[in-house]
């Protein structure tokens, strides 16, 4: 050891000694470290502890719109089935009426015949066929009907929706799962006092029964592109 | 072909039943369901298809694990298969034609998007065409 000098350290080319001051810095400091990490380490706890529940709710929604969805379409084909029988009635009103018509026609014919010889049925025929609304009505009523259950074949297409949102919740899912395993890892970490190293902790479990890039989209244009892929494969492959 | 059975396949409730509506719509009144591939190949070997309608993300086992499973099994391999999914990019077409699915819809479907592919399917296979 060198010999000391007036401001405490050591000769040139000598290794520095700690100071009592340098060391009673380094321990201050340490003993702030130590209450940080242990406010990290409770911080990861609770973050940890938190993200299943957040899972736990995503499947609550999914499962819910699910089950919203399938009464919704339960419905639809009450509606439907409804509308179709409304609809059958009414073709069915329409072609009574068609055949009535035919037979008023006919009798346009005698009563014109009678005319001369009794204006007073002969008027009160007119008032009578001015009156008659015919096949009219009830053509329009089928119309409807067709209508009312094209609808209802819309909104359950347009139900699609809730398949698609399910798989983009669950993108998300695995993704706060898989931040959730890297947390643990660097909670346990902290415990052990030993790094895991990357790749190392447990695996995610495979995300492949859900497409996180589903996208809900009525434009032709992603089927039309499909179907030129398909086009030329076939091509290609079938001479 | 209003007598053609077929099997949807989906692990969507939602999408089994709106496939199944449309169907229905269309005149196919022989249908039956599944809720992944595993299932599917167990109401193949028990209750048989002559359609299969397959998505393709699902758990247990894959459309696409299905499709390979049913072109490798002799008494299913000739069955029509149309792939209706969510992935819609250029290899996943692709890879799904390399696994000899007969065509391919991507979500959201249409009523008459479904039919024209069905029945160009239909019109294929009775040809004997591929």
């Amino acid at each position: 050891m060198g010999k000391k000098r007036n401001n405490g350290s050591l000769p040139a080319g000598q290794g520095a000694w700690p100071t009592r001051d340098s060391l009673d810095k380094f321990i201050k400091v340490v003993s702030g470290v130590i209450p940080l990490l242990d406010s990290i380490r409770h911080s990861l706890e609770e973050s940890t502890g938190s993200i299943p529940k957040v899972s736990q709710q995503l499947d609550n929604v999914t499962k819910a719109t699910e089950s919203a969805t399938v009464e919704i379409l339960d419905l639809l084909e009450r509606l439907s089935a409804r509308a179709a029988s409304l609809g059958d009635t009414a073709a069915r009103l329409r072609s009574a009426a068609e055949a009535e018509a035919s037979r008023l026609q006919a009798m346009d014919g005698l009563m014109a015949s009678l005319a001369a010889a009794r204006p007073d049925i002969a008027a009160l025929w007119r008032e009578h066929r001015a009156a008659g609304g015919g096949a009219a009505i009830p053509a329009d009523m089928e119309a409807q009907c067709g209508s009312i259950s094209a609808d209802a074949m819309s909104i359950g297409m347009a139900l699609q929706v809730q398949d698609i949102t399910t798989q983009q919740i669950a993108g998300v899912a695995h993704v706060i799962e898989a931040v959730r395993m890297n947390l643990a890892d660097v909670l346990q970490s902290l415990v052990d006092g030993e790094t895991i190293p990357a790749g190392q902790g447990d695996a995610l479990p495979a995300g492949d029964h859900f497409n996180a890039e589903a996208q809900y989209s009525r434009s032709p244009d992603r089927q039309e592109h499909t179907d030129e892929i398909v086009e030329r494969w076939k091509r290609g492959h079938h001479g | 072909m209003a007598t053609t059975k077929f099997l949807v396949v989906d692990d969507s409730l939602t999408m089994r039943r709106i496939v199944i509506n449309t169907l229905k719509s269309i005149g196919f009144e022989n249908i039956i369901e599944a809720a992944d591939g595993k299932d599917a190949v167990a109401k193949l070997m028990s209750e048989g298809a002559d359609f299969l309608i397959t998505d393709w993300n699902m758990p247990e086992m894959s459309g696409l694990d299905l499709t390979k499973w049913v072109r490798a099994n002799q008494q299913f391999a000739e069955i029509p298969i149309l792939m209706i999914t969510t992935r819609g990019n250029k290899e996943d077409v692709i890879e799904a034609m390399k696994m000899r699915v007969n065509n391919y819809i991507v979500k959201p479907f249409t009523a008459p998007g479904l039919k024209e592919k069905i029945d160009q399917i239909l019109k294929t296979v009775g040809t004997g065409a591929a």
